[in-house]
This record gives C-alpha cells, sequence and structure tokens, in this order.
C-alpha cells in the first residue's frame, strides 16, 4: 500500500512558488544594482578627482612651481623664498583637500620620461606618512599603461589603483603649466573604501527591505489564493461529502431537501471555479432525478421479482410434492415432476384420491407462459379437481363428462382467448381400470402386455377454446406391471441448439431402455432429455407424471377406530399385540412394535385434538408378503391438526443426563426401530404409516 | 406394573415388573417424587421389566438428573431388549447399567 501523502493546500503551493520566484528576481537585480552603483562611484569619484586636480593645479604659481621642482629634482639647491612658498602652498592644499573627506593626499610630481622615474616635488597627506621632496619612484607603479600616453602632453584621466595604506583609490592628475610648458603634474587620490563601504550598505539594506516586502507579498498571495480560489475548492469538497450523507442518513427529506449540498454553494469567483460549481449544481439536480426515477424503477423490479417468487411458491406449492403419495397404499407407485421455465410455468399435473378405490390423474398445460399463465392453470387446476370429485360422488366415472363441464366453466369470462390442454385419467385402483380423456393433449406413452406403445386414440379439443364441446371417454385395463407415462410438450418439443425436437421416437426409445420404477423412469427420462438438450436453453416447462399399477393390494387388514385417548393405550396394543401373535411375531420385534404403536397413539391422543375436544383414530393393522418376508404395516390416520411429525429434527442423543429434553425422543424411537415410516396429508387427515418385517 | 420399594439406609431399591409405558410412568414418577429425598444410592432391577417406552425414559432421566445432585443411581438386571433401546436413544450412555 502506497503511504498516504500529507494533503498541501494550493494556497500554500501557490505562494511558495511566489516567494521562490520573487527571490531570484530579487537576487539578480541586486547584483544589476551593485554592479551599477560600483560604476557610478567609479565615475562620480573620478570626476570629483580630476577636477580637485584641475582646482589644485590653478592654484599653484607655475614659477614658483618650477623653482620647486627643480630643488626637488636637485637641479637647484633650496632657497628659504622658495620653501616659504611651499609651506604657504602645503597649507593652503591642505585646505582644499580637508573639504573632501575620501582624499587623502595631494601630490606633485615631475615625470622623467626617459627614466621612466617620477620624482615627488612635496606630498601633502594629512593622515599619513608624506612621501619627502625628491623621493623617486617607478611611474609604471602607479600609472597604468592606459594613462601613461599623456604623461607630460595634458591632463591624465582619473584611473583606478591599489595602495598598500588606502586600498582601492581613484588617482587623477592635471598638468601645472609655466611659459606654457608642462612642468609638473598636481595629483590626488581619493580612497573608494567608503564609497564602496556605503554602496555596500545600501545593497544590504535594500535587499533586507525588499525580502520582508517579499515576505509581505507572499503573505498577501496566499491570502489572495486562500480566499479566492481554495476556500471555493473547500466548499465543493465538502459539499461533495454532505451529499452521500445526507442521502443516507436522513430518509425523511424530500428529494429537493436531500440533494441540495451543491445548491447552497455560493461561489462567485468569477472564475472556471464558479464555471465548477455551477456543473456542480446542474450535475446534482440531475443526479438527484436519475436517483429518484432508479429508486422507483429498483423497488418497483425489488416487488415485482419478490412477487414472482412467491407466485412460483405458491404454484409450486399447489402441486402435490410428497412422494410416495399415498404410502399406505401398495396397489400403484406413483411419481410426479414439473419443472418450469421461467420463474411460473403454465404446465402442471394433479393427482388426488376421489374415493377409496379412486384414484384421479391429471396432465395440463396451459397456453402462454409466465403469471397469465400460473393464474390460469391454478383456476383450471381447481375446476378440474372440484367437477371430477363432486361427479364422482354423483357416481359416474366419466373423464369426458368432467371435462365437459370443466370446458363450460373455464370458457365463462374468458376474454383473453386462454386454453388449455388436459389428460384426466381416473383409475379403479382394485380392478385397474383406467378411464380417460383427452382435450387437446399430449398421447401417453403406454407399457402394456410387456410393450411400449402411444395412445392413438383421439384427442378432443383444448379446454377454454370454445364452450359446448364435447370429449370422449376412452378405457384401458391395466394388468399388474403396467406402466403410464403421461407428459407435456416440454418433453417432447425440448428442442437442442440445432433445432432438432426431442420427438416421439425419442421417448418412447429412452422408454424402452428405462426401468419401471416410477422415481427411476421420470428421472431417466429427463437426464435423457437434458443429454439431447445440451446448453441450448429450456423453451418450455417440462412436466412428467408416471404411474406403475401393481394389482389389488397384497395388504389384508383389520382396523380399530378408536377415541384417541391416552387410556385408550392398552386396548390399541391389544389390538396390536392381538394381530402380531396371530401372525406370530418375535417377541423382540413385538415389544418394539408396541413401543412404536404406543409413541405414535400417545402422539395423536395428546396432540392432534383440542384438550377440550375429542376425536378419532383409524388404525389399519395389515400384513404385507413378499416372496420371502412379512411385514407388519400400521396406519394412523386422524382428523386432527396437520402435523408432520418427520418434519421434527432428531434430538441429540449425545448430550450428558443434564442437557437432555425428552421431546422427539419417541418419534426417534420408532424411526429407529421400524423399517420405514411415512407420512401424508390427504383429504384433511393425518396418514402416518409404520412397517416392520415380521 | 407393580413397583417393589427396599430401603437400607440412604440406599434405595425399586423393583419394576411389568410394563413402564405412558400410562404407567406417572406413578413411577410420583414414587419416586415420594421417596428420594435424602437417598444416596438408588438401584433399579428391571429383571422383570417387559417393556419401556419414552414415557419411562422420561421418569429415568429425571431421576438420574435427581441423584446427579445427591448421589449415584444404577440399573442392574436389564433384558436385551430394553437394553437396545437405551442404546439407540443414547441412554446408554447417561446411565450406568450393570
Amino acid at each position: 500500500m502506497a503511504k498516504k501523502k500529507k494533503l498541501r493546500s494550493i494556497g500554500d503551493k501557490v505562494s511558495a512558488s511566489t516567494l521562490n520566484s520573487a527571490f531570484s528576481i530579487l537576487v539578480v537585480a541586486m547584483i544589476i544594482m551593485t554592479v551599477i552603483l560600483c560604476i557610478l562611484v567609479l565615475q562620480v569619484s573620478k570626476s570629483t578627482m580630476s577636477n580637485l586636480a584641475f582646482t589644485l593645479a590653478q592654484q599653484v604659481d607655475g614659477a614658483q612651481m618650477s623653482e620647486a621642482a627643480e630643488i626637488a629634482t636637485g637641479q637647484y639647491p633650496s632657497s628659504v623664498l622658495a620653501n616659504q612658498y611651499v609651506r604657504t602652498l602645503r597649507l593652503k592644499i591642505a585646505n582644499t583637500i580637508k573639504r573632501y573627506r575620501d582624499v587623502k593626499a595631494a601630490f606633485f610630481l615631475v615625470f622623467d620620461e626617459e627614466t621612466g622615474l617620477q620624482t615627488y616635488i612635496f606630498e601633502v597627506e594629512p593622515n599619513g606618512v608624506e612621501e619627502q621632496p625628491g623621493y623617486m619612484e617607478s611611474t609604471e607603479a602607479m600609472f597604468p599603461k592606459s594613462v601613461r600616453s599623456h604623461i607630460n602632453k595634458d591632463s591624465i584621466p582619473a584611473f583606478y589603483h591599489t595602495t598598500a595604506a588606502y586600498g582601492p583609490v581613484i588617482v587623477a592628475a592635471e598638468p601645472i603649466l609655466y611659459n606654457g610648458v608642462i612642468i609638473g603634474y598636481a595629483c590626488v587620490d581619493m580612497t573608494l573604501h567608503q564609497a564602496l563601504k556605503s554602496v555596500r550598505n545600501f545593497i544590504i539594506i535594500i535587499f533586507i527591505l525588499l525580502s520582508i516586502m517579499c515576505l509581505i507579498d507572499m503573505q498577501v498571495v496566499r491570502k489572495y489564493y486562500m480566499k479566492n480560489l481554495v476556500k471555493p475548492i473547500n466548499q465543493i469538497i465538502d459539499a461533495a461529502q454532505e451529499y452521500i450523507y445526507e442521502d443516507v442518513e436522513d430518509e425523511d427529506l424530500d428529494l429537493d431537501a436531500k440533494h441540495s449540498s451543491f445548491q447552497r454553494l455560493k461561489i462567485e469567483t468569477g472564475d472556471e471555479l464558479q464555471q465548477l460549481a455551477s456543473a456542480m449544481k446542474n450535475m446534482e439536480v440531475d443526479l438527484g432525478r436519475y436517483i429518484e426515477h432508479l429508486t422507483k424503477v429498483t423497488s418497483e423490479k425489488q416487488r415485482m421479482s419478490t412477487e414472482l417468487s412467491l407466485a412460483n411458491r405458491i404454484q409450486a406449492h399447489m402441486l402435490p410434492g410428497i412422494f410416495p403419495p399415498f404410502p399406505d397404499r401398495d396397489e400403484f407407485d406413483l411419481y410426479a415432476t414439473m419443472d418450469p421455465a421461467k420463474e411460473v410455468g403454465g404446465d402442471f399435473y394433479d393427482f388426488f384420491m376421489i374415493d377409496h378405490d379412486h384414484l384421479a390423474l391429471v396432465v395440463a398445460d396451459v397456453s402462454g407462459k409466465g403469471i397469465p399463465a400460473a393464474m390460469f392453470m391454478m383456476i383450471s387446476k381447481i375446476i378440474i379437481k372440484n367437477v371430477t370429485q363432486s361427479m364422482v360422488m354423483e357416481g359416474k366415472i366419466s373423464p369426458a363428462e368432467v371435462l365437459q363441464k370443466a370446458n363450460s366453466m373455464l370458457c365463462e369470462n374468458n376474454e383473453d382467448e386462454m386454453f388449455v390442454t388436459v389428460w384426466l385419467g381416473i383409475l379403479d385402483i382394485p380392478n385397474g381400470k383406467l378411464v380417460y380423456a383427452n382435450a387437446g393433449h399430449e398421447k401417453p406413452l403406454l407399457y402394456k402386455d410387456k410393450k411400449w406403445s402411444f395412445d392413438n386414440n383421439r384427442h378432443g379439443f383444448v379446454l377454454a377454446g370454445m364452450d359446448g364441446m364435447r370429449y370422449k371417454d376412452y378405457e384401458v385395463k391395466l394388468s399388474p406391471g403396467d406402466f403410464l407415462f403421461q407428459y407435456t410438450d416440454g418433453v417432447t418439443e425440448a428442442t437442442n441448439s440445432d433445432n432438432e425436437l426431442f420427438g416421439d421416437a425419442r421417448v418412447l426409445e429412452t422408454a424402452e431402455k428405462s426401468p419401471l420404477d416410477v422415481t427411476e423412469f421420470l428421472n431417466g427420462m429427463r437426464s435423457s432429455i437434458d443429454g439431447f438438450v445440451k446448453e441450448a436453453p429450456q423453451f418450455d416447462d417440462i412436466t412428467m407424471l408416471g404411474l406403475l399399477y401393481k394389482g389389488s393390494s397384497k395388504r389384508k387388514s383389520v382396523e380399530l377406530n378408536i377415541e384417541a385417548k391416552v387410556e385408550n393405550l392398552e386396548k390399541v396394543l391389544a389390538f396390536i399385540d392381538e394381530q402380531l401373535e396371530k401372525n406370530r411375531c418375535p417377541m423382540k420385534t413385538q415389544m418394539q412394535i408396541d413401543v412404536a404403536v404406543e409413541e405414535l397413539f400417545v402422539n395423536v391422543a395428546s396432540y392432534a385434538y383440542s384438550p377440550d375436544a375429542s376425536g378419532k383414530v383409524l388404525i389399519q393393522f395389515g400384513i404385507e408378503k413378499d416372496e420371502n418376508s412379512k411385514s407388519a404395516v400400521i396406519t394412523f390416520i386422524d382428523n386432527g391438526i396437520p402435523y408432520n411429525p418427520l418434519s421434527k429434527p432428531d434430538p441429540d442423543v449425545t448430550l450428558s443426563a443434564e442437557e437432555r429434553g425428552i421431546g422427539g425422543l419417541g418419534i426417534y424411537m420408532v424411526k429407529k426401530s421400524m423399517d420405514s415410516m411415512n407420512y401424508a396429508h390427504e383429504g384433511g387427515s393425518n396418514r402416518l404409516t409404520i412397517k416392520k418385517r415380521i | 406394573m407393580t413397583i417393589n420399594k427396599e430401603v437400607k439406609d440412604t440406599a434405595l431399591t425399586i423393583a419394576i415388573e411389568g410394563r413402564l409405558d405412558t400410562v404407567t410412568a406417572p406413578q413411577l414418577e410420583s414414587e419416586l417424587k415420594a421417596s428420594l429425598d435424602g437417598m444416596t444410592d438408588l438401584t433399579f432391577d428391571f429383571a422383570k421389566l417387559a417393556y419401556i417406552s419414552s414415557a419411562g425414559l422420561r421418569v429415568l432421566l429425571s431421576a438420574q438428573k435427581t441423584m446427579n445432585k445427591q448421589g449415584t443411581m444404577k440399573l442392574i438386571n436389564v433384558g436385551e431388549e430394553i437394553k437396545d433401546i437405551f442404546d439407540v436413544t443414547g441412554f446408554a450412555d447417561i446411565l450406568t447399567i450393570e
């Protein structure tokens, strides 16, 4: 992870860089200024010295000076008069140069160009050691080459020179004339020390002042940027941060108040920042509208999808879903599946016992898909079941008449032109007679006389298509081992990616290879379809129903109908024991069955009916015989509150005595000691069946 | 069901004859309630017990919980069928069976 860099304000950055460049400019300016000042000082000093040298040259008398020069050079002996004159002149000159602070000395020289020497006539140097008259030195040492050409010709321009005593000095020399001839020069020198010092001090002061100004300026700049750049940006940042909070925290705010963090901004800088703020305001408004729209759409979608999955659940629960559905019936095996293509489908299957001996089977397909199909499916399912039940109650076993009546009921108010194809069969369980009628549905596949074939009887018209349609009953007598497979077009019209249909031939082929076990048969058919279709999407609901007829019951059952009261336990056990003893049940098994019967009976007696009311429980005892074994099958049927004891979790039998509860232990003992235990809620009754080999 | 009690100091032996089921279990429960006070050794003799259901197990569990606080409890002469039930329900782990 990269380290988070500390943020620096734009104001600081801008003022720092301003200060930086200001200082650079300042330094350059100071250098230039220093140079200019130095040149200026030099020029001024030079001109001052030239003027002073000229003044001094004017003050001397040529004749007297000529004599003094000759004395100095030793051409002429000194005289009192000449000395007198020199003394007076010295005083005068001293007075003159006193007025110039930096002028250190005035001296008079005679140049001898041949020897390159210069001889002092005299020197006035108030604060130093004066050279004595007649002192000689090299001209070159003092006068640079550039000015030497003027010697003994005219005035020597002021020049720069360095001395041991005074450091840098400006020297100027002016010729002294006698009878138009140059007899010597009046020279002055002036130290630059003070002047340069002044320049240096001046520069330092200016530099300090300007530096201070720069710093002040930097603060001003910083303040300016803070106010005009950083503050507005910070406001925009705050607004952006607030935007989310407001949205999340204040549910009650209406939308305008919710998204107003940018609207509250007051940025009138008249530049890009103002533009930015106004763009953000617009964006906020747009975003607000968008969010509002999105929220509506999303919640709508959410609601739709919730309702759709609810519809899916309701639809799934509409279909009988517990298999085996009638565990106490050994005359047939029944299994059915429905896989909708969308969340809710239009296919359905149904089966129900009409009375003790009649089983109704329905497989149907409503036109269309989705919610409308599901709604129509529910109506169809209910109408078909009700009509079937009421007709059979009246003694008529005619699926055709059921379909006729259901058709006219479904045609009422069917303005959306929905329709449903239905295959309805009613099985007479003891004798295996199956009566069926077909309203535009797929032809069932039948295994009879050890071979598979499609039923080729004529279809009637679909239900809800046209009122007054008539249907025809067909009949087939099932023998033990016969198998009926009914389905919807989702099976035959399952399509692979090459647009090939699964088709009747493949259904038949798969059936011929499948075992005659309802669950395995349907699962095998499904995997055969899946293997054919592969990745292609499922277009239609796939519904299948399988029925294996096993012949009339091998069970011989006796019944005890008794009031569900704990006090009757002894009677119940006496009944069971009598049956078990008749069948020569081993003692240990008898005890296990007794325990199971007690637990189940006490359960019904305690919970099935409310304490003040009483109800009955029907106990059926049967013996089921196989080739080499026989089992006791005991069924408890009560009309109490629907309760499936198998749905309760098993108790934890590994807990210590202190942690143990006693709940669920009875049912657990039954489960453990019996070979099988099944529950069904059928026709308003709880049916619990246990089976134990004896 | 018949219950035979035998008390020696603080040791109580209860022999049960017949069926311990939903109907008879409350009888054993009240018998225990009345006589367990001060007992440190409780022994059930199941030699003549023919049958036990979950109601009987419930009474045994509550007796075991009581005896855990004041002493010990054991079962003697447990028949094979009854032992099976104790095994299946996990009671074999919480009861002392000799």
